[in-house]
């Protein structure tokens, strides 16, 4: 049996005073999983996403990543792990407004230490994934929304990342360009890397094969 | 609705963190104003002294004290061999608190403490004082009353005390003194306003004769420093270092003077304007830091290591630092010869300058560590909480 790429137990997140936002999450993920978190606004979709995805630290529990228990690890483990396994998409993309389209996606290749031509390739190759491969020398301001999220795609996906996290992808696109952002996740993630969505939309998460459901920050399973 | 003064206060105190570095910045830039204001006045002050020093034909001489002994006519006659001694005589005007004395008018009841000098007449005429009511000090002939004094202008005013009125007397240290006249100090100075004088023969009864013995010499202009070269062995031929003459300053030590406190000019300005250049790289790279923190969070994101976004804002402060103080080498001179060409000086600039450069590295280094150290603890969550 495989070993689960993410292993919960217990997880919990409270922000001083008296906020609760995530309680006694518990839940496996396994490589190549596709999953949606969903939930109502403000019920701590956001939160458990960052803590998945190590933007911030649970304030209890347990939290085994690749087997690794996240929380003995230093600062700079931390980010070690962020740059070389997770990839992410934000619902407002993100980008950096004076950087190309493709600077964007080289900047994070050279943060996960990929230089010269084979990151300029390996550029080139996710825009043309997603369809932007004649926008490469163009700003963030002058693409449309879904032209903006599909450029953030690429760039998530340009390191190869083992684990894809989306926070509302479409929540800023009209339906036309979510339906487009949906279904470029389900094409051009690889097989091997595990996709995990936070959406209020249904539609979004039934392209998903399971379902995590957040409510009032209690983690459930769905079906 | 609020009314735009009432919104401009609440931005004010409810950014406060921005508020305070533009009122730094500010505060910076008026105190480097205003010291700056104060320090060159002050230096010209200290200028415009010393080149009056130097133009002073006075001089002051300190004998020791067995020099009491000697009447004051047997000391002038040491003077005889200066054709250039306009004036001469003793006054020993205190420069401090420690000879104070309480002096009260047992008319009016006033009570004032104040110094007491000792010294002649020919020593007032020698400081410029002129008796302006009432009349000097009687001499040391053996009928002269010696419970006498004369009061400065200020110190008789204080006192209530006038020639007018019969028989002024004055109490110091509970030990009545008759009041003979009133003076006024010499152009420029005004000590001996706030002063009461005896004779030498009074401060010897009171146990008051100072622990030297000061000569007021004054003489022709531009021979000040040819009489003081002699006057030590003239006065005091046996033992000529125990005089200490103080003459004005010749031109070669006014010049040294004056070029180290332009140098001591300089280094002041010089820090001032480091400081202000500092706190200026602070408070733009902390602007960049608030205004960044979104690329800030998307690079940690990422997976930048939190030192790889201290190290960027670090060189970018560095660089700031450097290619400001570049431009501001070459701006500067540029600007230094036009003035001087414009004034008709020597353009002279020196080698110091070229360390500009490097100073700004420096500069930029030590300001930009604070906000290099801010960046890199920006919270790459607030990525996901500001979507």
């Amino acid at each position: 049996m495989n070993r689960p790429l993410i292993r919960m137990r217990g997880v919990s997140r409270r922000f001083p005073p008296a906020t609760i936002a995530v309680t006694d999450a518990s839940f496996d993920v396994f490589p190549g999983e596709s999953v949606s978190i969903v939930g109502a606004s403000g019920s701590g979709k956001s939160t458990l996403l960052a803590i998945i995805g190590l933007l911030d630290r649970s304030s209890g529990g347990e939290y085994l990543l690749e087997g690794l228990d996240v929380g003995s690890m230093r600062a700079g483990a931390i980010s070690r792990m962020r740059r070389d396994m997770i990839g992410y998409v934000f619902q407002s993309f993100h980008l950096i407004d004076y950087l190309t389209v493709r600077e964007n996606i080289l900047h994070a290749l050279a943060i996960k230490g990929v230089h010269g031509r084979p990151a300029h390739d390996r550029a080139m190759e996710c825009l043309e994934r997603v369809g932007l491969e004649d926008k490469a020398e163009q700003f963030p301001s002058t693409l449309s929304g879904g032209e903006q999220q599909r450029t953030a795609i690429a760039r998530a996906i340009a390191a190869r990342p083992k684990l894809l996290l989306c926070d509302e992808p479409t929540g800023n696109l009209d339906s036309r360009n979510s339906q487009t952002v949906v279904n470029m996740l389900a094409t051009v993630i690889g097989k091997d890397t595990t996709l995990i969505i936070v959406t209020h939309d249904p539609r979004v998460a039934d392209s998903c094969a399971r379902h995590l459901m957040v409510s009032d920050g209690v983690v459930s399973e769905e079906g | 609705m609020r009314n735009p003064l009432t919104r401009a206060l609440m931005a004010l105190f409810r950014r406060g963190g921005r508020s305070l570095l533009t009122l730094l910045a500010v505060l910076c830039s008026a105190a480097a104003l205003v010291a700056l204001q104060g320090i060159t006045a002050s230096s010209a002050d200290r200028t415009t002294q010393r080149f009056t020093d130097m133009e002073r034909s006075s001089i002051q001489v300190s004998l020791p004290a067995s020099f009491w002994d000697m009447t004051e006519s047997d000391l002038l006659k040491r003077l005889d061999g200066f054709p250039q001694i306009t004036a001469a005589g003793t006054l020993h005007v205190p420069e401090d608190a420690s000879t104070a004395a309480v002096m009260v008018s047992p008319q009016w009841g006033a009570s004032v403490e104040a110094s007491v000098a000792v010294g002649t007449n020919e020593g007032l005429r020698a400081r410029g004082a002129s008796v302006k009511a009432g009349h000097s000090l009687p001499g040391p002939a053996a009928e002269a009353d010696p419970y006498t004094a004369i009061l400065g202008s200020r110190l008789a005013r204080e006192l209530h005390i006038t020639m007018a009125q019969g028989d002024p007397m004055v109490t110091v240290n509970g030990v009545r003194l008759s009041v003979v006249g009133i003076v006024n100090d010499g152009e420029d100075d005004a000590t001996l306003a706030t002063t009461l004088v005896i004779s030498p023969e009074t401060a010897r009864i009171f146990g008051m004769l100072p622990a030297t013995r000061t000569m007021q010499v004054q003489v022709e202009q531009g021979t000040a420093q040819t009489v003081a070269a002699r006057l030590a062995v003239a006065l005091n031929p046996g033992n000529a270092n125990a005089v200490y003459v103080e003459a004005p300053s010749d031109p070669a030590t006014l010049r040294a003077s004056l070029m180290a406190d332009s140098r001591d000019l300089t280094a002041i300005v010089t820090a001032i304007m480091v400081a202000v250049t500092a706190f200026g790289i602070v408070n733009t790279m902390q602007m960049a830091v608030n205004e960044r923190r979104r690329e800030i969070g998307i690079d940690l994101a990422l997976g930048a290591p939190r030192r790889n976004i201290a190290l960027q804002f670090l060189s970018e402060s560095m660089g700031l630092g450097f290619a400001g103080a570049l431009l501001g080498l070459l701006v500067g001179a540029i600007g230094a010869g036009v003035c001087a060409l414009a004034g008709g000086w020597r353009f002279l600039l020196p080698s110091q300058v070229l360390l500009v450069p490097a100073a700004g590295l420096v500069i930029g280094a030590l300001a930009g560590l604070l906000p290099a150290w801010r960046a890199s603890r920006v919270d790459p969550a607030e990525l996901l909480r500001s979507s």
